[in-house]
């Protein structure tokens, strides 16, 4: 036991450490959760165990191909001018504030929902929207509000959302996995978060647009929408219709996306830009996803995984909830998010000793949980909302003050999430 | 239909494993290229059937 706790001491001292020395530049932090996965193999007696960290990574490889498609086919769109054809059109009409914001969220929230991370959202239809606004009176307060509500909500909402498959992927050593199911229950934290927020700040943030000042002329015409519509089809028969669909898998859905993207493009570009773009896009998150898998097999490898499963083995199902979940919280607004992802190391393997039957739907909730801690942190890491502003105005590097009704759609979504980890085993009903 | 899309799947492995080759070799910033090198051998592995 004394090994286990000295390798957990040592693997997140050292990412602790370096996530408050390289603060703001996240980029380093795969390879330095990489660096602790192979000293904890140095610290069981292990040695340098190359091996597990190659084949670790290989748990989160066919979500990893999901979130690099989604990326591509995001930056295709962004690039040929659909996403702002969509922004035009939908802005132009006369609608209520509620159904303006209901659909701008929606807009800003496809990258996410496609990709499942929040800043291909805030790096895409974020700028567009955000850009749009800030050029129609609202104040960059304002814009960012909107941008960063709209790009967590679409991590949250579905078909994907990267700290879902962290965790749910997680538990792998434990029960086979699959990212399938989730589609539901993802809607259920989402979706009523996006409307709470839309008819809260909906006439506060975009009241003040009149019909005069938004009437912009869409460019294009909306043949270049068919490929999210196609898209948006085959993710639904993914998810609902499989019994009468073949299967496709999302990188072959999204494929098809792109390449229908590419006949029915708003404006012609270079499609080679997008394939490189949309890698970017998604590069941090992906680049993660892959650390942690190894982190999560060095993890299993030692025995710490084991060893603390036995240790909490009579632990009451709810602090086996509770307290992982607060530690994502509560790490991830103090240490940033990829401490946080680190944690996911160890626990989907502590959260699924809380039950069997609880165990999909707390991973969910914990996953939502530590989505929320990504929006807002204490000067560590890129949040959502600190990229947001970032994304809109590069120049200036004065940190925007969150408001606290910008944090409507965190906290019901935390709200939603803590319910549904506490009614786990009486909602399976949503996994389909 | 398993084995027709067994082999789109390493196409599309392959195809993703090249895009993140391209970014590494450039990528401007030292993070950007650790972070393309960490995307690209898992992928090429797959793509290579190799595990």
């Amino acid at each position: 036991m004394t090994e286990t706790y000295l390798i957990l001491a040592a693997v997140f001292i050292v990412i602790g450490a370096a996530s408050l020395i390289f603060k703001k530049r996240t980029g380093y932090m795969p390879v330095i959760i990489l660096g602790a996965a192979l000293l904890a193999s140095l610290i069981g007696g292990m040695g340098f165990r190359f091996r597990e960290i190659v084949e670790g990574s290989f748990a989160y490889l066919d979500n990893v191909m999901w979130v690099l498609c989604g990326g591509l086919l995001t930056a295709l769109l962004y690039q040929n001018g659909t996403f702002s054809y969509m922004l035009d059109s939908w802005m132009r009409k006369e609608r209520s504030p509620f159904v303006r914001m209901t659909g701008l969220l929606l807009l800003v929230g496809i990258p996410g929902m496609l990709t499942g991370s929040a800043l291909a959202s805030v790096a895409s239809t974020g700028v567009i929207a955000g850009k749009y606004l800030m050029r129609r009176g609202l104040t960059k307060v304002e814009a960012v509000e909107i941008v960063a509500g709209g790009s967590f909500l679409g991590m949250i909402l579905p078909p994907l959302c990267t700290p879902a498959m962290l965790m749910i992927i997680g538990r792998a050593e434990s029960y086979n996995p699959s990212f399938e199911g989730y589609f539901l229950p993802l809607l259920a934290l989402g979706l009523p978060a996006l409307l709470i927020y839309a008819a809260i700040s909906g006439k506060r943030l975009l009241g003040k647009l009149s019909a005069d000042n938004i009437a912009t002329e869409p460019q294009g015409s909306a043949a270049c929408m068919i490929p999210l519509v196609v898209v948006f089809l085959l993710v639904i028969s993914h998810n609902f219709l499989y019994s009468f669909m073949p299967f496709l898998g999302y990188p072959l859905i999204y494929i098809i996306g792109f390449v229908l993207a590419l006949i029915f493009p708003n404006k012609r570009i270079n499609p080679v830009d997008s394939l490189l773009k949309g890698i970017e896009l998604v590069m941090i998150p992906a680049s993660l996803m892959f650390a942690v898998g190894s982190l999560n097999e060095v993890m299993w490898m030692t025995g710490v995984n084991g060893n603390l499963n036995t240790l909490l083995l009579e632990t009451s199902s709810v602090l086996l909830f509770v307290v992982p979940v607060l530690l994502l919280l509560v790490s991830g607004r103090l240490l940033g998010q990829p401490f946080a992802w680190a944690l996911c190391a160890i626990i989907p393997a502590i959260l699924n000793g809380s039950g069997f039957a609880h165990s999909p739907l707390r991973l969910l909730a914990a996953s939502a949980i530590l989505g929320v801690a990504a929006y807002r942190s204490f000067g560590v890491g890129n949040s959502i909302f600190a990229q947001s502003a970032h994304e809109l105005d590069p120049e200036n590097t004065v940190a925007v003050s969150v408001p606290m009704h910008a944090c409507v759609p965190v906290i019901i979504v935390l709200v939603l999430a803590l319910g549904m980890g506490f009614a786990a085993s009486s909602l399976s009903w949503l996994m389909v | 239909m398993i084995a027709a899309l067994n082999i789109i799947y390493l196409v599309i492995a392959a195809a993703l494993a090249l895009f993140a080759l391209v970014n590494l070799l450039r990528a401007k910033t030292l993070d950007k290229a650790i972070n393309m090198a960490i995307l690209f051998v898992p992928l090429l592995l797959r793509a290579l059937r190799i595990k």
